[in-house]
Formats: structure tokens, sequence, C-alpha cells
């Protein structure tokens, strides 16, 4: 098919002895290029697995991947940091910036990697944090982190943004000027956008939303019109 | 405190059961090492100690210049203080064995004293029966059949009772401890080992030596045993001495007494031969008187006779005449009284010629007994020709055997202690080059403990830091809380220890020993524990174990809880040091600058890994010094310093037509030189106690030149003038003296002798000084009497044949090869080395874990970190360069650091080792340094090699997951 991004199928096992747990079961989906996915389900529902495998962090036990027509799940060790390198973007819940870096300094740890990267300083602005280009993480705030992070993962000019729970670990005000962030970013620059979260609150934002329950889709729901993340109360 | 906190602790050990074995591996290690090294030599002694007291190694061994006899032997028990007494026999012969090779053994006699030690086969009993070394001899010798071999000359085969030995078994000797045999003047000098033979094995008139074992219970080489040895000494020496003397006296006395008798009877003798003589002679003068009385006579007669007869012819004729007138005239009566008278005068006529013929006989008579007179003299004469022969004879006898008394110089007695037995002191010396060594690296082992033990602390207290927050919450108090660590940690400190200890006294004395086997080896090691050192090691692994844990809590434990309940806050990002350096900052790349930044964010992990890095590099640049200063060592000595082959030693002064003797024996001479060789004592400036020096003078520096290169620093060392002296450069050193100062000697026990120091030179085996014969002579006060001589042999000259051939000679008293020293040197270090190898390696080893211990912790610590480099897509060498990079330069700055503390470690392990004959050149080659800096940076990345498997592994999945 076209579509952007493609999972068939696909299945994560884990074993250990005799024991098996399934984290994900023959799912399967699709999302476009640019358009906002929230993937939704509770604690433990496998919503992380699935990002990790799209993102190239972990390997499938069953099924295939594609993205751009590329097949992530067949990628060795090495395409698979390639592919991370170039074409995907990540934002933790817990921002992960090095701590011996500065502000711009983390964003520029990205673009570095880049062949086409975006402008460090212009990223940091655009987040708003240009005053607060030369400071550590220790010294900014939760949110004033993430967005670090996520200038950090813009700056590589990847071709997706996965984020996994961005807004955990922030303030409501904070959560949604970040999520605000993103919308604006997808619809900017028309990047495909991928947030986990387990606020069913957040689905409105979204162009398409996913379901997941103990490893398996429970839904898939497309938004023809998504809600501004301003309007959004929860 | 309940079951629950004991369960906890319990599960804490099992759970993290790695960590556990860390702690209790790190302190095993530390203390096995240190137990281990400071035990071998107490090991090694003991050892010795136990074999020389069941073998009944000698106490005092006496010689004598007259032998002993056997009641002497019996006698000697009763000295004061022995517990047994033996007279022996020793003699060396050539032998020959079945396969037709050739040898010299030592033969001893088998006394109680000096026992072997049986390893094949069964002692000798009957006298034809032999026990060989079981060094010089396989399994397979015994059963087979030893010569005395024909070249042995009839003195040295006289001292046998048989011509054959049959080999009943093999033997170790405590008489022989190492494999040092001796020399001999036999065959090619060299001895091939020791044999014991029953005493009926030979045949003797006095036992060589005596030995004696004492009533002691001290250790061998142990302070009490010296000072008694001492003791023993002088008692023997008067004790043996006053037996030999009256044995001397005895036969002095008797000898003396026969000469007497001799001559008395030499007196009588004459006296009688004289008398008998002198009677002879009158018995002759009285027959020659007879005889010429009877010649007399006989001329008388003789005359008588011819007188008669003329007559008698004349009263014939007369006759005659009347007759014819008678006839004539024709008166026939006139005739009858004239026939009548012619009748008579026939008678007459017949009478005389009778006469005549008696007178004939008696002529025969007188001539015969003439003739026997004549003989008579003769045998008187030739009786008193060989009265005086004989008697002369007698009187040069007599002269002789009274200038052979009175040449008979009094007996000496020598009296010789175990210092004087080459296995022994020599194993005292090889058990003692560890000891030096033994003080100096066990404190790096526990610091290095200390250090791992405080790096994995604090690491589980970080990690568990949310549990301490709660517990704490909940209300526990610190001490029990701290207590868990501290049991933790204290648990496996102390069983570490025990393991530690256990294994270390075993073991390193053990190892040692074994590299010693070669030598030695005549026992198993003994297990010597220290009960103190024990104590120590317990109380300093549960400073490192529980010390550090307290302190990593304490940190903790100061926090609020809900402080510690959050996840710790990494350490924050700080401007460093370098970046102000604007132009240098700007110019590395980005990745280096973080790596310069993490460098010294990490400041414990940051002055550990240094500290760890320069104890390595330390260790290893010590490790080379070592081999620099001891390989090279024999080498200068032997080669560029002395040059002599043999040297021999003369029982009184050379003089000409000795040395021209000895000369023309030993053809492959090339040259020679002749010295006076004697020992003193040279002091330090304040009198204390100096060294031991052989002080060589020379009436011929010329002569010795070639012998002795006297050199310093590339440059030669002029031999000294009047009253100076140059001293070995080692020597100057110890006694602090310098050139154009003095150096102060003690000679004898009292005379103390000052002289100039011209020169030093360089000398790296025991301790010379130099000087001429004049400056001896007048400084010490006696002439210049050389007994030594140099010998420089052509090449390919067989020293040991040729060192044989002089030592038969009367007047030598000793010959000594330098060969053999030097390859008793060489041993030596060679053993040295061996023992430092070990302990370097083992050094590295432990210094290797400390870097894989800071660099786990570390990567462990950076997980997430790592991780999310990862995920950005940073290759797998980009990943790790930028871990690994840290430590490259960590590495680089501890290398800084450990290079001038090796230096120091290095000089100061210099001074530990303390071999009695050699002097270390204090050095490291400059190659060494780099030797030791690459090896560092090969620890180093084989470090780097094994993390990054440990990189490679870090799952971006676990890592990134939130604090659950």
């Amino acid at each position: 098919m076209g579509s952007y991004i493609e999972f068939q199928n696909v299945s994560k096992i884990y074993r250990t002895g005799d024991v098996e747990v399934r984290a994900l079961t023959d799912v399967s989906f699709t999302v476009e290029k640019g358009e906002i996915c929230i993937i939704v389900g509770e604690s433990g529902a496998g919503k992380t697995t699935l990002l990790n495998i799209l993102g190239g962090m972990d390997t499938l036990t069953e099924g295939r991947v594609f993205l751009d027509g590329r097949e992530v799940s067949a990628f060795n060790k090495r395409q698979l940091a390639a592919y991370r390198r170039h074409d995907v973007g990540f934002v933790f819940q817990f921002y992960n910036l090095i701590p011996n870096l500065t502000a711009l300094e983390n964003v520029e740890m990205a673009s570095q990697l880049s062949k086409t990267p975006m402008d460090s300083r212009r990223l940091l602005e655009e987040v708003g944090l240009g005053h607060r280009a030369g400071n550590f993480p220790a010294q900014l705030s939760g949110g004033e982190q993430q967005r670090v992070a996520i200038a950090r993962a813009l700056a590589k000019n990847p071709k997706l943004l996965l984020c996994d729970e961005p807004t955990g670990a922030l303030d409501y005000v904070t959560g949604k000027s970040v999520l605000k962030l993103l919308q604006d970013t997808s619809r900017k620059t028309g990047m495909t956008v991928i947030i986990i979260t387990h606020n069913t609150a957040l689905t409105a934002m979204g162009d398409r939303v996913i379901r997941v329950k103990s490893g398996r889709i429970a839904d898939i729901r497309l938004n023809e019109r998504p809600t501004p993340v301003e309007e959004i109360e929860w | 405190m309940g079951s629950a906190y004991v369960k906890n602790i319990v599960r804490t050990i099992t759970r993290s059961f790695g960590r556990y074995m860390a702690i209790f591996a790190i302190i095993a290690l530390g203390v096995g090492f240190f137990a281990g090294i400071t035990q071998t030599k107490p090991a090694m002694i003991e050892t010795a100690d136990r074999y020389v007291k069941e073998y009944r190694l000698f106490d005092v061994r006496v010689l004598s210049t007259i032998g002993f006899t056997k009641e002497e032997a019996e006698r000697a028990a009763e000295l004061p203080g022995a517990a047994a007494a033996a007279g022996a026999v020793s003699r060396d012969f050539i032998f020959q064995d079945e396969q037709g090779h050739t040898g010299v053994l030592r033969a001893h006699s088998l006394i109680g004293i000096n026992r072997p030690e049986l390893v094949a086969g069964r002692l000798p009993r009957a006298s034809n029966e032999i026990l060989l070394d079981a060094r010089a001899f396989p399994a397979s010798a015994v059963g087979t059949v030893i010569r005395v071999a024909e070249e042995n000359d009839g003195e040295t085969k006289g001292w046998f009772a048989h011509d054959e030995y049959v080999v009943t078994g093999l033997a170790r000797s405590v008489y022989y401890l190492n494999t040092e045999r001796g020399t001999t003047t036999l065959g090619n000098g060299k001895l091939t080992g020791f044999a014991y033979l029953p005493e009926d094995g030979f045949v003797f008139d006095h036992y060589t030596e005596l030995f004696f074992v004492m009533d002691h219970d001290f250790a061998a080489y142990s302070d009490e045993y010296d000072e008694a040895a001492d003791a023993w000494r002088d008692e023997a020496e008067a004790f043996v001495g006053a037996l030999v003397d009256e044995r001397y006296e005895r036969e002095l006395a008797g000898a003396r007494q026969r000469l007497d008798d001799a001559r008395r009877e030499l007196e009588e003798k004459t006296a009688e031969a004289e008398a008998e003589l002198a009677d002879a002679k009158k018995r002759l003068d009285q027959a020659l008187a007879d005889i010429e009385a009877g010649e007399r006579q006989l001329a008388d007669a003789r005359k008588q006779l011819a007188a008669k007869e003329k007559e008698l012819a004349g009263s014939e004729r007369a006759i005659r005449r009347q007759l014819e007138q008678a006839a004539a005239s024709g008166d026939p009566s006139l005739a009858a009284p004239l026939k009548a008278l012619l009748a008579q005068v026939e008678a007459g006529k017949a009478e005389l010629a009778a006469g005549r013929r008696e007178l004939e006989a008696r002529e025969r008579q007188l001539a015969d007994a003439r003739r026997q007179w004549a003989d008579g003299m003769a045998d008187y004469e030739e009786g008193l020709r060989e009265l005086e022969r004989e008697r002369e004879k007698a009187e040069a006898e007599i002269r002789e055997a009274e200038e052979e008394l009175a040449s008979f110089e009094p007996p000496e007695v020598y009296v010789l202690l175990r210092n004087t037995n080459t296995g022994y002191v020599s194993f005292e010396n090889d058990a003692g080059t560890v000891e030096g060594i033994g003080k100096v690296f066990p404190v790096f082992f526990f610091l290095i403990a200390a250090l791992v033990c405080s790096t994995t602390m604090t690491r589980m207290v970080d990690e568990e830091r949310t549990q301490i927050g709660t517990l704490r919450a909940l209300g526990y108090g610190n001490a029990a809380i701290m207590g868990k660590y501290m049991i933790y940690a204290g648990s496996a400190a102390v069983l570490g220890c025990v393991a530690g200890y256990a294994i270390g006294i075993r073991l390193f004395p053990a190892t040692i020993w074994q590299a010693y086997s070669i030598l030695y080896g005549f026992a198993e090691i003994a297990v010597v524990g220290n009960n103190v050192l024990f104590a120590l090691s317990l109380a300093v692994s549960l400073v490192c174990s529980v010390g550090t844990a307290w302190a990593a809590c304490r940190h903790e434990l100061g926090r609020m809880p809900a402080e510690l309940i959050r996840p710790k806050a990494p350490p924050a990002g700080k401007r460093i040091l370098l970046e102000r350096i604007g132009f240098l900052w700007r110019r590395l790349k980005f990745l280096h600058k973080v790596s310069a930044r993490n460098i010294f964010r990490f400041k414990k992990r940051l002055f550990m890994m240094i500290l760890g890095i320069a104890g390595c590099t330390a260790l290893v640049v010590t490790g080379f010094g070592l081999k620099d200063s001891i390989t090279n060592i024999v080498d200068w000595q032997f080669d560029e310093i002395m040059h002599h082959d043999v040297s021999v030693t003369f029982t009184k002064p050379l003089t000409e037509e000795t040395l021209d003797g000895v000369l023309a024996d030993a053809a492959d001479v090339a040259r020679h030189a002749v010295l006076l060789e004697t020992s003193a004592e040279a002091l330090r400036a304040d009198g204390s106690g100096g060294k031991n020096v052989y002080l060589i003078a020379s009436d011929d520096p010329g002569a010795l030149e070639p012998f002795v290169d006297l050199h310093r620093d590339g440059e030669a060392v002029p031999f000294p003038g009047p009253g100076e002296t140059v001293i070995s450069e080692k020597l100057a050193e110890v006694i602090g003296a310098q050139t154009g100062g003095t150096v102060t000697f003690r000679y004898g026990d009292e005379k103390t002798v000052t002289l100039k120091v011209s020169g030093i030179f360089e000398n790296y085996v025991l301790h010379y000084a130099y000087m001429t014969a004049d400056t001896f002579a007048q400084a010490f006060g006696e002439p210049y009497e050389p007994k030594t001589l140099y010998l420089m042999l052509e090449e390919g000259t067989d020293a040991y044949a040729l060192a044989a051939g002089i030592a038969d000679r009367g007047e030598v008293a000793a010959v000594t090869i330098v060969e053999d020293f030097r390859r008793s040197v060489e041993n030596t270090m060679e053993r040295m080395n061996d023992v430092v190898l070990l302990v370097i390696a083992s050094a590295g080893a432990l210094a290797f874990i400390v870097l894989f211990n800071l660099t786990n912790i570390n990567i462990t610590e950076r997980a997430r970190e790592i991780a999310t480099l990862k995920v950005l897509g940073f290759y797998r060498h980009e990943t790790r360069s930028y871990v690994l990079r840290e430590n490259l330069v960590l590495s680089l700055m501890g290398i800084v650091v450990g290079l001038p503390f090796g230096v120091l470690l290095h000089r100061f392990v210099m001074d530990q080792i303390n071999i009695d004959i050699v002097s270390f050149e204090v050095m490291i080659l400059p190659q060494s340094y780099l030797y030791s800096v690459l090896t560092v940076l090969a620890f180093t990345l084989v470090v780097n090699l094994l993390m990054d498997g440990r990189i490679e592994r870090i799952s971006m999945t676990e890592s990134l997951k939130a604090m659950e």
C-alpha cells in the first residue's frame, strides 16, 4: 500500500524459560503522512512497545513494519541506527537530555548527526527557549527541558516524531503548551507525529486515534476535525 | 529489628550476589596477597628449621691440622652443651659408573649428624655400599656399581676400603641444601655430587672433622641461635683445642723421649763397638809383637845355623883333608878316628839339615802368621771405618728427627658454624628476597580494595536510595538502615578476609617455594600463620568495607526522606576550566567537548581512576625498573669491571719460585697479577658499623690494570697514589664518602685506618678498595705480603681443569673460579626476577580489576545517557567513543601522575631488596618508561574492549523506561 507507516500482523513475545509474555499480538494499522496519531491505552497495554518497534529501538517477533516503503523490521543493527539517526525523532516522558550539555548543545548534538539538519538556535527560539540556550538541563524546569527535547528531536529533520507520554511529568498548563507545540509543528511542517498517552481526553487532538488494549488493537478511529489543544480541557 | 530485617539483608545478598562477591573477592585478594607475601619468609624459614632439625644439621664443625683420633671423637661428646658429637671422614675421589662416565664425588661417612634424606632405595649397611646424591644421579643408578677410578692417585685410593661400591640408594642431604656442591682439587675441579658410606667403607687413621649438634631449641637463622652459636664456637675451640693439644703434647713428648733413647742407644752402642775394636787392636798388636819376636829369633837361629854349617863345613873340609893326608900317609890307624869324626860331621850335617828344615818350617809359620795379622789389621780398619760410617748415619738420622720435631707447629683447631655452609646461608638470603617487596605492595592492594569497596557501596546506596527514603519515612532509625549496609559489606569482608588469609598463607609461599624448587625443594613448604597479621588484616578489611559503607550511608542519611525518594538528579552539568581557554575550547570537536566535560563531571570517578591508573603505572614502572636495575649487573661486573678468570690464594706470601712454579704448570695463563687481598669494614662518618670491604693492594698497578677496569660514568679512575685509596661506588654511597674526602676502615678488631679517597669507581658485586702496597704497609702497619694471584686465561681454556691442577700444590690455600661465582650471582638474580614478575603480574591484574570496576560502574550510572545516544541514532562506534574516550584520557592523566610515583616506588623497593653480595644500580632505562606507558594503555584498551560489549548491551527500551 501507499501508507506512510504500516504495521502488518506485528507480534512481540518475550520468552523467559517456559513463560511467554505477549506484549503485542497481531497488531496491524497504518498511519498517513502528516497525521497526528494518538495511541491510547492503559498502563501496560503495549503502547510503548509499539512505539519502540516503530522507532527502531526494539525488534518484533512476528509481522512487518514499513515506513515510507522501507521495511523497518528487516533492518540490521547498523541500519536501525541509521534509521533512528535520520528518520526518527524521539521525545520521552523524562526528557533524557544530556546533563552535561547546555540546551543549545543538546540540540546541536542531534543536528550534528543529520545530513539535513535544522538550525539549532532557530529551533530553540521556535520552541521559545532562545534565551535559555546556554543553560544546563539542571537549570531548566520540566517543561523547558521537554521543549529542548522536542527541539532536539526536530533538529534532525526526521520523517517521524515519536512521543512517549510527553506530558506525563508535566503539570496541566505546561503539558498543554507542549502538546500545542507538537500540534503546531505537525501542521506547519507536515511532520508525522505519533503521541502515546493514557489520557483519553487527548484523543481529540489527533487525526487518528489507535486504542490499544492488552497488546492488541482495540480500535482505530479517524477524527475529521481534530480539536486544537487549547480547547481541550481535562 | 526482627526477622524481616534479617530477611532483607539475606535477600539483598542473594539478589546482588555479584556485588557481594566483588567485595568478597577484592578483600580476599588484598588480604591473601598481604598475608601471603608477608608469611613467605617465615614459612620458608620454618620449613628449613624443621628440616635441619629432623636431619640434624650440625651446629658446630671442627677441623684440625692433625685430624682427630677415635678417642678424641668419643671425648668430644663431653663438650658442655653438646647433645651429640661424632667424628667424620670425608674424602673426594674420582668415580666411574657402569656406563663409563666419570666425575668427582665427595664421600662422607654416615654418622648421626647431617643425616641424608632417603629418596630412593635404602641406606648403605655393608662397607662396600654407597648412597648417592639424588640431584646428580637418576633413580636407575640404584643397584649399579660405582668404581673408585684408576686415575685416582695412591693416596686417595688408600682411603677407600674397596675398589667398587654398590649403590643402595639416592638421597638428599641437609648438608647440601641447595644445588651448590663445591669445587675439588681432583679431576676437572667440579664436584658432581656427594656420597655417603658407612664408616668402615673408609680406611683411615684419623677423622677429618668433628661435628656437634648442640642441645638447644632455637629456630634456625634466629638471633638467639646466632648468639648461642658464637658462644659454642668459643667453647668448642677451647674444648677440642685442649684435646688436640693434649694429644700433640703427648706425641711430641713421646717422640722426644724416643729421640733421647735413640741417642743414648747410639752412644752405648758406639762405646761398645769402640771397646771391642780396641780389644781387637790390642790383640793384633800383641800378635805383631810375637811375630816380630819370632822373626828375630828366626834370624838369630838362621845365623847360628849358618855359623854352625860353616863350622861344620870347615871341620868337614879339615877332616877330609886330614883323611886325604892319612890315606896318603898310609897310616890306617889314622883313618879310623877320622872316619869316626867324619861320621860325626855327617851326623852333625844331618842335624843341621834337620835344623834348617825346622827353621824353614818356622819361617813359613811366621809368614802365615804375618798374613793373618795383615788380614786382621785390614778387618780392624774396615771395622773402624764401618763404625764411623754407621755412627755418622745414625747421627744424621737423629739430627733429621730433631729438626723435624723442632719444625712441628702446634696443631690448629678451626671451628666452623652453620654460616659457613653454602646451602644454609643461601637459603636465608633467598627467603629474604621477597621480604622487601612484601612491605610495599600490600599497601597498594589494600588501597585498591578500599577503592573498590567504596565505589561498590556508594553505588549500592545510590541505587537503593528510594528504599532508604521509604524506610526513613516509615520511621526506621539511622542505625538500622546503616546496619544493613554495614552488615552487608562487613560480612563480605570478613568472609573475604578469612578466605584470603587461609588461602594466601598457603598459596603464596607455596608458589614462591615452587619458583625456588630448582634450587631447594627439599620438603613441603610449611604453613606459618601469624595471628597479629590476621588481626591486622581483619581490621583493615573492616575499615575498607564497613567504613566505606558507613561513609556512603551517612551522606545519604543526612538528607530528608522525601529527597531520597525522589529520583536522584544526575550530576549537574558545569562549565569546566578548559572552557575558559577560548581558543583551545573552540578548536575541540563537539563530542570531544562533551568528553572533556564528562571527565570532570564525575569527580569521584575522576579521582579514583587517576589514582588507580597512577598506582598501576607506578607498579609497572617499578617492575621494569627492577628488571633494568638487576639484569645488567652481572654483565657489567664480570665483563666490564673485573677481568680475572681465576683467583688463587696461597697459604704463605708468594715467592718468585712459587709463582714461577705455578705459571710453569699452568700453560694457558695469558696474564697474571700478584696482589694482597684482605678484608676490613668500612665505617660511616659517625663510626657506626659499616660494610664489609675487600682491600686490594698491589705494588705493581700496571700489572693489575688489565684485571680491574676502574671507571665511573665512562671516565677512567686512576689508580690511587700514596696514602690514597679508590673505593667502589655503592660503598661510597652507603658510608657517605666522597672523592677528595676520607674513608675509615676497621681492620682486625681494633685497628682503624683512615685514607684519602682519590676516586670512586663503578662496581656492583661486593665492595672493594684498591691501594698501593706502600699505602697498605704504612697505613695498616703490616708488611705487604701478597698471597693472592689473579689469572687471566687464554680463550677457551678450561678454568676448572687448570684450577684443579693448581689447587694440588701444597702452598695453595684456595682457588676461586670466577665463572662459578658469576653463575651463582646470575642464579640469584633470576630467582629475583621470577618473584618480581609474579608480583607485578598480580599487581597489574588487580589494577585491571579497578579499571574494570570503575568503568563498569560508570557505564551503569550513565546507562540512561548512553541509551539516549543510541536512540538519537549514534552508531556503535560513536557510542563507544563517547564513553571510552574518557577512559583513555583518564588513563593518560593517571599515567602522567603515576610515572614520577613509579620512580619513587622503584627507589623504595630497591632499598628494600637486600642481597648481601650485590649492589644494584637504581636505574630506569628511558625505554622502560615507554614500555610502562604502553603496558598501562594496553590495560586500558583491553578494558575498553571488554566494556564495548557492555555498552552494546545497554537496551534502549530498558534504560529509558519511566522510573517505576
